[in-house]
């Protein structure tokens, strides 16, 4: 898989990678102006929600390579400390926020302790068998699975900087800023030595620790990391849809982060948006019965992984630089042979 | 006493029933390095497709060679549509095998919907063995899992092409070099693996019933239990299988039954902190 491309000649200024996040953010603060009905900007806060739970799952994935089941339960972590803090505690929205990322940073770490014997195969195993666990336990326990085992309720809505956020726009604002710091984060930590140290793992983990990088405690720092953004993703879920319950955080919604991050392009920082619109949006624009839309989401996922496993936005990046590839070399002399080896 | 020995029975029942779906999971594993997933619906197609025979007046033990022809076909055909393009990325294997439970369940709740179906119970009456009683039922899951399992092993162990599997999960070049034809193994394998899950689904129909949901809940237990007994290991998935099947049902008696799903996750964790590759010699955990 390794490509060999020429080392460029100038680095590229530092705050390239940070414009088309910019750009694509700037251009969505003008969506709930075209005209959405109620219904549409419900689904982008859902969407963005998503978004932010699938970054949880993007970055272990993306930067270290480590393929986990059980950020849905980082993200599970995240809404109920924050829905027992508010119904315990009474806490605000800062606190809770900073309370759901420290237990879910926490809880993802603790979740990746395994990786410290088994790995490979075994660890994306145990992760599946991690989430279940969790899921069993909370249900058992008369905290979590609330009254009745019907879930917890989030009476209230977010107040922060003396405002607060209860009608569904200003809640969609809300969350794209939420979004927009999450991937500047991302883009931010993918230049970083530590994503740097991240990407050694990703590319060739024995070669990495032969040169002295300490790869297990790193996989596991990716994971907690990942913990944290799904946990954020998790107070902004409670505070929203104002009722969690265990069952909201299972399996399924594991393969559906999956999916997102998948669809939308494994390395794509963008990705995750893209992503949960169509695992969102698209369902809701052609208004299928839930159980096609499952059948449809696991055949866009088959599909993809067959045919396209660089995700949407891989796949057009990659169109872009063969386009561009063709533009500067016209002549077709020796281009077809470089360009073949160049793709593969 | 006669409680102890009840659970013991019911313990071998169900992680009978356990070992047969983890064979088909971990061969195919030791094969190809794929984390199938969506074996759980190859059982809950099996389960049906029973459920659909014995509805049509079919004999039970009918019942259960159907379920395993059309098990063996999806997991086949699973197989040609799917894996085949994924083998050289087994990470995309997964996630392709994630795709195909949605894909798989969803056809089923249209067909079937979302209810319990059930069958009359195919043999009626129980034996004694002292104070415990055992119903011919669940003597007869046991054994069609023992005779299973171990038709398997034997065959495993004494066959030319049971050798050829072997070789191939050891080296699969060296395998390929002598002369194996690697691509008819793999399909051979996920149909063995299929068969079996599909008489397991068959079986699960007699003893609970089937839902659409059911395979979800048994391939977890089947990669416990392959991960317990070593993936790529068949004899660690049989006595695994077992090993599980016991701790849930003690746990359940003893401790709670609410938590039974739970003991078979606090099993594989504990097993695989201390032995990383599980209890048998299985694969190394290859880099994802």
């Amino acid at each position: 898989m390794s490509d060999t491309t020429l080392a460029p000649v100038r680095p590229a200024a530092w705050w390239r990678p940070y414009v088309p996040v910019v750009v694509v953010m700037a251009l969505l603060t003008l969506l709930p102006h075209v005209g959405l009905s109620n219904r549409h900007v419900h689904l982008s806060v859902v969407c963005l929600i998503w978004a932010m739970a699938a970054f949880g799952l993007f970055v272990p994935y993306a930067f270290a390579g480590q393929m986990t089941v059980a950020v849905v339960t980082a993200w599970g972590v995240g809404a109920f400390s924050t829905a027992l803090a508010i119904e315990y505690w009474d806490w605000g929205f800062v606190p809770n926020l900073l309370f759901s990322m420290a237990a879910a940073f926490v809880a993802g770490a603790l979740m990746a302790m395994p990786i410290l014997r088994t790995k490979g195969h075994y660890f994306v195993i145990i992760t599946f068998v991690l989430a279940e666990a969790v899921t069993v336990a909370a249900n058992n326990w008369e905290v979590t699975s609330g009254p009745g085992g019907g879930g917890i309720s989030v009476s209230q809505p977010i107040e922060f900087l003396g405002f607060s956020f209860a009608g569904r726009i200003s809640m969609y604002y809300l969350c794209l800023a939420a979004v927009t710091i999450m991937a500047l984060t991302v883009v931010w930590l993918r230049g970083s030595r530590l994503g740097k140290h991240f990407a050694s793992i990703r590319e060739n983990e024995e070669l990495a620790r032969s040169i002295g990088v300490s790869t297990t405690w790193l996989k596991i720092l990716a994971l907690a990391i990942g913990g944290i953004f799904a946990g954020a993703a998790g107070t902004f879920y409670a505070y929203y849809l104002s009722h969690i319950d265990i069952r909201g955080f299972g399996v399924n919604q594991a393969i559906t982060l999956i999916l997102i991050v998948v669809v939308g392009g494994r390395q794509a920082i963008l990705g995750p948006l893209v992503g949960a619109a169509v695992a969102y949006y698209l369902p809701e624009l052609i208004q299928l019965d839930p159980n096609r839309v499952l059948i449809g989401y696991g055949v866009v996922l088959g599909l993809m992984v067959i045919f396209l496993p660089t995700g949407i936005l891989g796949g057009l990046d990659s169109a872009w630089k063969r386009w561009q590839r063709r533009r500067r070399q016209p002549q077709p002399s020796e281009a077809p042979l470089l360009s073949k080896a160049g793709a593969s | 006493m006669q409680e102890f020995f009840q659970q013991l029975v019911n313990g071998v029942v169900i992680g009978g029933v356990y070992a047969l779906i983890a064979i088909g999971v971990t061969l195919v594993y030791g094969l190809t390095n794929l984390i199938n997933f969506a074996h759980g619906q190859v059982v809950t197609v099996g389960g049906f497709a029973a459920w659909s025979a014995v509805s049509t007046g079919i004999p039970f033990a009918l019942a259960v060679v159907i379920a395993a022809l059309v098990g063996g076909v999806t997991s086949l055909a699973m197989e040609r549509v799917g894996f085949r393009f994924t083998r050289a990325n087994p990470i995309n294997g997964f996630i392709l095998s994630l795709a195909i439970i949605f894909v798989l369940e969803g056809l089923l709740v249209e067909r079937y919907g979302d209810t319990l179906h059930r069958i009359d119970t195919p043999l009626n009456g129980t034996v004694s063995i002292g104070d415990v009683q055992v119903s011919y039922q669940r003597l007869l899951v046991v054994g069609v899992a023992a005779v299973l399992t171990l038709a398997l092993m034997v065959a495993l162990k004494r066959t030319k092409v049971g050798r050829a599997t072997r070789a191939y999960a050891e080296d699969p070049p060296t395998a390929a070099l002598m002369g194996v034809n690697t691509n008819g193994l793999i399909m051979l394998v996920f149909l063995v693996g299929g068969a079996l899950a599909g008489a397991a689904g068959a079986l699960l129909l007699s003893l609970f019933g089937v839902t659409v949901t059911l395979g979800a809940a048994f391939v977890v237990k089947a990669f416990v239990v392959s991960l317990i007994g070593g993936l790529g290991s068949v004899e660690g998935a049989a006595i695994a299988g077992l090993a599980v099947g016991l701790a849930e049902t003690f746990g359940s008696a003893y401790i709670s039954s609410s938590w039974t799903d739970f003991f078979g996750y606090v099993l594989v964790i504990i097993v695989l902190m201390v032995r990383p590759s599980g209890l048998f010699k299985g694969s190394e955990g290859a880099h994802v």
